[in-house]
């Protein structure tokens, strides 16, 4: 993130999806669904056998990998240098693990459950908007260490 | 800003999509691998405590689990094709039958009333065709896992006939109950029942003769029945 005010966004983002799946555990360990705006999709999703893994709620352990980016995020933003640049491809990795399990979800709403649940989509629509940020950090770090290359030879 | 030579980079980033893919495809796993234990675990009278035994029967075409003595009566008409319903069967059936059904105090009777369609009244008659074979409990958990929307072929006959085969029923005999609409008729009198009881939504659920629709919270539906039993205290 080049400008102060950008550097913000991710941690922003990260809260966003932390709320929403400490939200999402919260209903979950209630017994509880999540409002659905009369459609009964958030009901389908979050009660499927899809929404647990071994007893422990999906959505919390969402949260658990949102609770340690955002440990990264906020770091990050006090890093310079190499540590910077070693935070973000933490971010970078957690992103990745996050997108791919938020994939898979997305995909048994769409192919199995047969509905769909909001809250988890917009949880989707972030953990990929982080991916992309941290996949940018990422390439911006390796340009500039491209750079350091040329220097040095 | 100067960080790192390039080649180290490009093998951090590549350790870094590594770790994180693995760590994705990990969770991936444990989560298919949770759901295939969960789905070959179903509630079943063998796994209730033995105080429910006694009373975890079907009483004609009703099923119910407690004491036929019980002051306390909670009867719960769905439909096998409603998310509500679901969610109450799956979260608080469990932690209410587990409190109350082994006391004596609080039987839970369960009720047919197929609204939302013919898959409706196809899962309800094949939940009444396992229990003639002494698997309604196993079936009925079943549908409430394998539910997906209404009349989308989630209940159809062969998926129904399916769900048999998977809890090791007769299945000829299933097969014939299923097909020939043994119970169908059963069916549709519950279901005239509960529309002549001013029943138009499920969940519906009566402690007594209190009426409660929705998905009432556990809390709500303990103190429903605390209050009944005070009553008959």
């Amino acid at each position: 993130m080049s400008s102060r005010n950008g550097r913000w966004m991710v941690p922003g983002l990260v809260l966003i999806g932390l709320a929403d799946a400490v939200y999402l555990s919260v209903l979950h360990w209630q017994g509880e669904v999540p409002p659905c705006g009369g459609y009964g999709g958030c009901a389908q999703v979050n009660t499927s056998p899809f929404a647990e893994t071994f007893g422990v709620p999906i959505a919390a352990m969402g949260a658990g990998l949102y609770a340690m980016m955002l440990a990264v995020s906020l770091a990050r933003l006090r890093l310079k240098g190499a540590d910077f640049a070693y935070a973000t491809l933490v971010l970078y990795s957690l992103a990745l693990a996050g997108a791919l399990f938020v994939s898979y979800v997305t995909g048994l709403e769409a192919l199995v459950i047969k509905a769909f649940c909001y809250w988890c989509l917009v949880l989707a629509g972030v953990t990929f908007l982080l991916l992309g940020l941290a996949a940018r950090d990422v390439w911006v770090i390796g340009s500039r260490t491209a750079r350091y290359r040329v220097t040095r030879a | 800003m100067v960080l790192m030579p390039a080649r180290r980079w490009t093998l951090l980033v590549l350790l870094a999509s590594t770790l994180g893919v693995a760590l994705g495809v990990v969770a991936i796993a444990l989560n298919l691998i949770s759901v295939s234990t969960q789905m070959a675990r179903t509630r079943s009278p063998g796994s209730l405590p033995p105080s429910y035994l006694g009373g975890l029967a079907s009483q004609g075409r009703v099923h119910y689990i407690g004491s036929l003595d019980a002051p306390v009566v909670v009867t719960e008409w769905s439909d096998f094709q409603c998310p509500a319903c679901r969610v109450y069967a799956l979260t608080r059936d469990p932690v209410l039958e587990q409190q109350y059904a082994g006391t004596g105090q609080v039987r839970f009777v369960y009720r047919n009333y197929p609204f939302l369609g013919f898959e409706s009244v196809l899962a309800a008659q094949a939940a009444e065709c396992a229990a003639d074979q002494g698997k309604y409990w196993e079936y009925r958990s079943l549908l409430w896992q394998r539910q997906k929307g209404e009349n989308q072929g989630a209940f159809s006959p062969d998926n129904l006939k399916s769900f048999a085969a998977e809890l090791g029923l007769d299945q000829a005999r299933f097969n014939a109950c299923l097909d020939n609409g043994t119970h169908r008729s059963e069916v549709l009198a519950e279901q005239r029942e509960a529309e002549a009881s001013g029943i138009n939504a499920t969940p519906t659920i009566f402690v007594n003769d209190r009426k409660m629709q929705g998905v009432p919270t556990i809390d709500a539906m303990k103190a429903a029945i605390e209050e009944e039993l005070a009553k008959k205290r």
